[in-house]
């Protein structure tokens, strides 16, 4: 089946070539649309479901998942379908851009599954790839525009689209190299035009299948070289070459089973996406799970959960990352004792769990953040592993982690600093930082009526207010919704529209 | 028909500029450290303010930044017979290469028209980068006409996690503050 394929690929390529004449060094094979009515909205599974041909492209995704261990690694992911991005031009055109997860570890990477409706009324399956700082990604998450250029990687899915034929070969297929009358030309999906002049529609990106012309590989612009004779063997390490003879096909583009396929005979379309982020930080997720996970700490947290209508003291209790769970001293404010060095080994805190009981916040204080940064100063945290979880009277439940110490570090200068070491020069620096320090604590848990307070009993509300704190203070910490349970996570983050963004950890 | 005497007008109105001049000299100088009966300061708060315990004087010197914060330093002197003699405790403490430690009050004024903030600890324990942080809150005291300013000086605990907690403040937590001066001496 494959060898048929094959055949049908170095055919195909050669009637592609043949077709666009080759007479220009990029190669184009695209169907421009008018870019004028370009509309994108975020639609959710209901009107998803609507698209009955999205479906069932989902669908067989789906079922191709469950042969990955023996098929095809790529598709080692989950699509979500509860917020899709819908991009339209006209009635013509439209695309799906779905947020992809992985089961796998933490990669820092985004990416995005893309079906692409195509002129022969189906879709091309595509998968992109951004490689972005986390600051961007955030950025993109609150709505904000990130240049993209230069740092996606889009793909074909070949299994799920007529063009399969071109991308079979060796699963490498950008690395293919097509020698055609002695010129070597090597496809790629290129970023075909930014719509940045376009108010509101900024964020936009343009694909388009190009072949463009390279120098030949030493050995490979020998007009009598084929894939099984070339002088370094084919596949292995080296990039694919096929010699093409350039035969001119007798058969119409839009019959073959490629890139052409379908009715129209239009090869490639151009694809529009944006990136979509799982704002969820599945570094974090897994640093919760393991950390509860340690030594069935778990059920200790859960019974501390049970203790919140305390009248009187906070409860807590730590981890410590020897798997030694200690309690601490029941009180009015809780105290969290430093761990002093020991000449074998000095545990650190893994978790650090208490309660807000009655006539206390709903979320994390001020102070308990400051003890957190204290503890860290005191190496008494490793960042890697450290969870924090509180559980209050007013019916929340909350995971904190440290996701950049540098930032957390930055914003709690003070305990990181030798203020008698300080220069003059050095000072300026500092007062700044601690200004802006008290300021926030000031404006957020202060005065007579602070955005953060024991009194406000809208949780949802504190919790804005607590995420737009965070934001502000641009402290470098990830935070998530639980129930009293601790089995199951949120992350919640502030969009820039003030709302509350939630993601489930996988 | 009324005719005026353009000499006794000229000497009248003089005279009553050198006297509203006069009034308003007095105004002001009253005004410095005194509540005057129409006139409000734009920022009360600003100046040097006194507390008085035995033999010790609290000073707490506040002063409003460009951003309309308010910074300040607190400091604990001996006081005797109206002589403030050696220093207790400042919280304005110079490090060995002269580098100044910042402000330890930080406030604004609250919607209610008192003084809200944070007040660092610098002088509860030795080492100073160890300060403990309070909950400040500095409110006028309305009382008679052309008496010195006074307000109340209130320090709290925060609520939360604590780690190396020392219990308690340096600096009085609930007294009366007197304003002596619209100026600040840091020395």
């Amino acid at each position: 089946m494959k060898k048929h394929f094959k055949k049908w690929q170095f055919l195909l390529i050669a009637v592609i070539l043949a077709l666009t004449g080759c007479v220009q060094d990029d190669v184009y094979f695209s169907n421009q649309k008018s870019e004028s009515e370009i509309t994108s909205r975020v639609i959710t599974y209901q009107e998803l479901k609507k698209m009955p041909k999205a479906i069932a492209m989902l669908e067989k995704l789906k079922k191709e998942k469950l042969k990955k261990s023996v098929y095809n690694p790529r598709y080692d992911f989950t699509v979500d379908t509860t917020q899709v991005l819908l991009i339209e031009i006209g009635t013509d055109y439209h695309s799906l851009t779905f947020t992809v997860s992985r089961d796998s570890t933490y990669a820092h990477s985004v990416e995005n599954l893309i079906l692409n409706w195509e002129p022969y009324q189906d879709y091309k399956t595509f998968f992109i790839e951004y490689t972005l700082t986390e600051e961007e990604e955030l950025k993109i998450a609150n709505g904000d525009y990130v240049d993209t250029k230069n740092k996606e990687r889009l793909t074909i899915l070949p299994e799920f689209s007529p063009s399969t034929i071109l991308k079979s070969a060796s699963g490498g297929n950008e690395d293919q190299v097509f020698l055609v009358n002695g010129k070597c030309y090597r496809g790629m999906w290129v970023r075909d035009e930014s719509y940045t002049s376009i108010p509101g529609q900024l964020e936009k990106s343009k694909f388009i299948w190009v072949y463009v012309a390279i120098p030949c590989p030493e050995g490979y612009d020998d007009y009598s070289l084929t894939e099984g004779n070339h002088p370094r063997g084919g596949g292995g390490t080296y990039p694919p070459i096929f010699n093409t003879p350039y035969p001119i096909s007798q058969e119409p583009v839009s019959n073959m089973p490629g890139p052409g396929g379908g009715s129209s005979g239009s090869p490639y379309n151009p694809i529009y996406t944006k990136p979509e982020v799982i704002i969820v930080n599945r570094r974090e997720c897994k640093k919760i799970k393991e950390a509860l996970d340690s030594n069935n700490f778990r059920q200790e947290v859960v019974n501390l959960a049970g203790l919140v209508n305390d009248p009187v003291n906070e409860n807590g209790m730590a981890l410590y990352s020897n798997g030694t769970a200690i309690t601490f001293t029941p009180a009015p404010e809780l105290q969290v004792p430093l761990i002093g060095p020991t000449p074998m080994f000095t545990p650190k805190y893994t978790v650090i769990s208490h309660t807000h009981n009655t006539g206390k916040l709903s979320v994390f204080s001020y102070a308990d953040l400051e003890a957190i940064a204290r503890l860290l100063a005191e190496d008494n945290i490793d960042t890697g592993t450290f969870v924090a979880t509180v559980s209050t009277q007013k019916g929340t439940h909350y995971a904190l982690t440290i996701s950049d110490t540098q930032r957390f570090k930055l914003f709690f200068n003070s305990k990181f600093v030798n203020l008698m070491g300080l220069s003059q020069a050095e000072l300026p620096d500092y007062k700044d930082k601690n200004k802006k320090n008290s300021d926030l604590e000031d404006k957020y848990y202060g005065g007579s009526n602070p955005y953060i307070h024991v009194n406000n009993s809208n949780n949802e509300m504190v919790l804005k207010h607590f995420l737009s704190f965070l934001k502000e203070a641009d402290l470098g910490v990830s935070l998530f919704e639980t129930d009293a349970t601790f089995q199951e996570f949120e992350q919640v983050s502030l969009k820039s529209d003030g709302s509350i963004q939630r993601k489930k950890c996988n | 028909m009324v005719v005026y005497n353009v000499k006794n007008a000229t000497k009248i109105f003089i005279l009553m500029k050198n006297l509203y001049t006069i009034c308003l000299l007095a105004l002001l100088t009253v005004s410095s450290t005194y509540k005057a009966t129409a006139q409000q300061l734009q920022s009360v708060y600003e100046g040097t303010w006194h507390y008085e315990d035995g033999n010790e004087l609290f000073i707490v010197s506040l002063w409003q930044e460009n951003d309309g914060t308010f910074s300040g330093y607190y400091k604990k002197v001996e006081y005797n017979n109206g002589t403030q003699g050696t220093v207790i405790l400042n919280s304005r403490i110079v490090n060995n290469q002269g580098a100044v430690f910042p402000p330890v009050i930080f406030g604004r004024i609250d919607p209610e028209n008192y003084m809200s903030g944070i007040l660092i600890d610098n002088t509860l324990v030795e080492d100073v980068n160890d300060f403990k942080k309070g909950i400040l809150r500095i409110e006028l005291i309305d009382s008679c006409t052309n008496c010195p300013y006074t307000a109340t000086w209130k320090v709290s605990e925060r609520s939360g996690l604590r780690v190396g907690f020392v219990p308690g403040f340096s600096v009085p937590t609930d007294v009366i503050l007197t304003k002596v001066s619209n100026t600040v001496d840091l020395d």
